[in-house]
């Protein structure tokens, strides 16, 4: 049986490095996204204009994962053993995660050869989106101070 | 593009730490341009995994004498949402103010 449970125990390690070496991975490629490239674009070359797109991420990512084993404290033989425990030895193991990725268009840069400019770029939905929660904003405040006083 | 230079607060292990990296810069005639990045990142403790946020700062022109001149990149879409928010709040206020007034 101790022979039983060590090849388990050495199959839970070896699921469990497995999984830490993913998790590492995971987090390696998360770092990476902390560079440059995933800001400005590849230049587009259009005559003798290049254009370099920019953008804004935002990446938000979360992960975990857990193992564990056991066996049973009684033998067979002994009388306080209920049905049910025993000898038998389990485990298992488990993870999880998620993220999310958020990109929106910035500027673009512009290099033609009258010179180098920026130009942004104005995401029309969103600043509706800001106005409309404005609005509500004043709207709930005016319809709530228009119902007058609360009486008790 | 790689990065060439970046800010020596980079520990990873930092619950947050702030990075500005400076790509390899795109030949454009004379031109050189170099793309300035900001990145700010939480590290949440205890847990695998966390937040990062990437955005544009600048591009540096330089031309083949040597001069240098930064250009600033204007996030317009997040200065008119705070501006629009602002407006907002301040309108909710104001319209506060002119209600309690009006009752006493």
């Amino acid at each position: 049986m101790d022979k039983d449970i060590k090849e388990f125990g050495a199959a839970g390690e070896v699921d469990l490095h497995q999984t830490m070496d993913d998790i590492n991975s995971t987090m390696v490629s998360f770092l990476e996204t902390a560079s440059v490239d995933k800001v400005y674009g590849a230049p587009i070359q259009v005559g003798s204009t290049t254009i370099i797109p920019t953008a804004e991420n935002l990446v938000v990512m979360g992960f975990g994962a857990g193992a564990g084993s056991g066996r049973g404290d009684f033998q067979p033989d002994e009388e306080d053993a209920e049905p049910g425990e025993g000898t038998g030895e389990a485990g298992g193991g488990g993870g999880g995660g998620g993220g999310r990725t958020l990109s929106r268009p910035v500027a673009i840069v512009i290099a033609s050869p009258e010179g180098v400019r920026v130009e942004p770029v104005a995401d029309r939905t969103k600043v509706i989106m800001a106005a409309i929660t404005a609005a509500g904003f004043v709207a709930g405040m005016f319809m709530r101070m228009s119902r007058g006083p609360k009486s008790f | 593009m790689r990065k060439i230079r970046q800010s020596k607060n980079n520990m990873a292990n930092k619950t947050f730490v702030r990075q500005t990296n400076t790509g390899e810069p795109v030949r454009v005639g004379d031109l050189s341009i170099y793309p300035v990045a900001r990145s700010y990142r939480i590290n949440m403790p205890g847990v695998h995994g966390g937040i990062i946020w990437n955005r544009p700062v600048a591009v540096i022109v330089e031309n083949s004498r040597g001069d240098r001149q930064e250009l600033p990149v204007v996030d317009r879409t997040r200065q008119l949402q705070i501006a629009i928010f602002s407006a907002g709040l301040f309108g909710a206020f104001l319209t506060w103010l002119l209600f309690r007034k009006s009752r006493k």
